[in-house]
């Protein structure tokens, strides 16, 4: 048997190496040509899909050899991100008590810009009633520091919670709030100046405004206002409106309205000792139309002239 | 175990008089267990009435002095009323059972709240009665039920370790 020859010095290797070559070029320059552009796509419509396939199971392939190969530098990563985030996490915590107290401040400021003439007690709530079947809270000020029953609480941002229940003691009184069954506050809506009463709905939660004109044009959203009663100062907000029903029977419409105070998360409280709030709305009587008198037209006596004829008889 | 007992209790009253208000309402819960009427009744069903007439008195006795807004005996009365009714389950031989505890707890929870709201209604505090049964004698009885399984377990471990001893009842039957 003849030997295979390997060798680039046999012919038919040449051969073969020239014809290659050629093939190469011819393909290249035709390659370049537009004439031969569509028979090209068509090439790449049947070869892609091959291509994606191939190219997705070396991406996962690479992957996983990236990852191994970058475990203990993803491990060390992934636990600095996760203390980053407790970080964040604490750090998030601490501004959103910062925004509630920032919030509470501005409102105190606001509340003390538009009532300057109310004077103000603050007081720490010592406890609340544990049973959670009345809503009292318990607070650190008493006969001592000037405190009376009925006199007007608000929280630390000025927002109406309920009035002093009873004082028990030098240091220490009771406050009613306002969504107790026994509280009973007369209110009025900001927006169109209407009176009602507003009464506790606990355990509920909510507030039952009753009293309001039928007339009156109430929307949600209308702000409860107090109406300045007794020792509670007129304009200190208490609560927002969300539902309103007609009662034809009385003649009247009642509110459901939810306190806008956080009445479970109160710890501190301003007892107001004194001033008026905001005032009453005047009432400018209206003039009543001036009768105007027409003069009665003046009689004239015209003396009638007397007839000149002469009578008859006479000379 | 009475000794115990006061600690127990006078924990059980400074948490529910003052932590619970507080924390619960953080949370976003309006729920609350009521853990002296749960010791109470499960120390009545596990060593007997003395015992849990005693730790009733003293723990609501505590109760009134950390919770300034009802009058002082007030829950002494009330959970002293609650140790007996618990007592009736004494009778029952299947207390080493969870259920029937947890049963009494119920029951017991709700008849608290019934006698507290009689008390608040006769000194002349207005009360929402249905509303209130609804919504805060009911889910304080579940929740108590709830977590009975936990505190008698507790205390049949602490008696047991503490003083070994079968119930009066039971001892008057042996002998």
């Amino acid at each position: 048997m003849k030997p295979r020859d390997r060798s680039l010095s046999s012919s038919r290797t040449v051969s073969l190496l020239v014809t290659l070559v050629i093939i190469s070029l011819v393909l290249i320059l035709v390659s370049q040509s537009p004439q031969l552009q569509p028979v090209q796509d068509a090439i790449h419509v049947v070869l892609a899909p091959i291509q994606n396939g191939v190219n997705s199971a070396s991406s996962t392939v690479g992957g996983w050899i990236e990852t191994v190969r970058r475990g203990d530098d993803i491990r060390q990563e992934n636990v600095q991100l996760k203390q980053d985030i407790e970080s964040l996490t604490s750090e998030n915590s601490r501004l959103r008590e910062l925004e509630r107290v920032n919030a509470d401040l501005r409102r105190q400021l606001n509340f003390e810009r538009e009532f300057p003439d109310l004077r103000g007690k603050g007081a720490v709530v010592l406890s609340r009633d544990p049973t959670g079947l009345n809503q009292i809270l318990v607070i650190d000020k008493g006969s001592a520091d000037g405190i009376i029953t009925g006199l007007a609480v608000t929280d630390s941002g000025g927002y109406f919670i309920g009035k002093i229940r009873i004082v028990t003691g030098a240091h220490q009184s009771e406050v009613l709030l306002i969504t107790d069954v026994d509280s009973s506050i007369a209110v009025y809506v900001d927006r169109t100046g209407t009176d009602g009463v507003s009464n506790g709905r606990w355990p509920r939660g909510r507030l039952s405004v009753e009293h309001l004109s039928q007339d009156a044009n109430l929307g949600k959203g209308d702000l409860l206002k107090t109406a300045g009663r007794e020792l509670v100062p007129r304009g200190l907000i208490l609560g927002q409106i969300y539902n309103i029903v007609s009662n034809d029977v009385l003649l009247e419409q009642q509110a459901d309205a939810y306190p806008l105070a956080d009445l479970g998360g109160i710890d501190q409280v301003l007892v107001i000792l004194g001033g008026q709030g905001q005032p009453q709305p005047t009432m400018t009587p209206t003039p009543l139309p001036t009768a105007t008198v027409t003069p009665l037209p003046t009689l004239t006596a015209t003396p009638t002239p007397r007839s000149t004829a002469t009578p008859r008889g006479k000379p | 175990m009475s000794l115990l007992g006061l600690l127990l209790m006078g924990l059980a009253a400074l948490i529910q008089a003052q932590v619970l208000p507080i924390v619960l309402p953080s949370l976003g819960a309006d729920l609350r267990p009521n853990l002296l009427v749960l010791l109470v009744v499960a120390i009545t069903l596990l060593q007997g009435v003395r015992e849990g007439v005693i730790w009733g008195f003293s723990g609501g006795l505590l109760f009134d002095l950390f919770s300034p807004i009802t009058p002082p005996g007030t829950n002494a009365l009330c959970l002293v009323l609650i140790a007996l009714l618990a007592s009736l389950g004494l009778a029952i031989p299947l207390r080493v059972n969870l259920v029937m505890p947890l049963i009494m707890v119920a029951i017991c929870t709700i008849f608290y709240f019934v006698l507290l709201m009689t008390i608040r209604t006769l000194l002349g505090v207005p009360l929402d009665w249905g509303a209130s049964l609804i919504a805060v004698a009911l889910p304080a009885a579940a929740i108590n039920a709830v977590l009975t399984p936990f505190f008698y377990t507790l205390l049949g471990w602490l008696g047991d370790r503490f003083q070994p001893r079968l119930p009066e009842e039971w001892q008057t039957r042996v002998q």
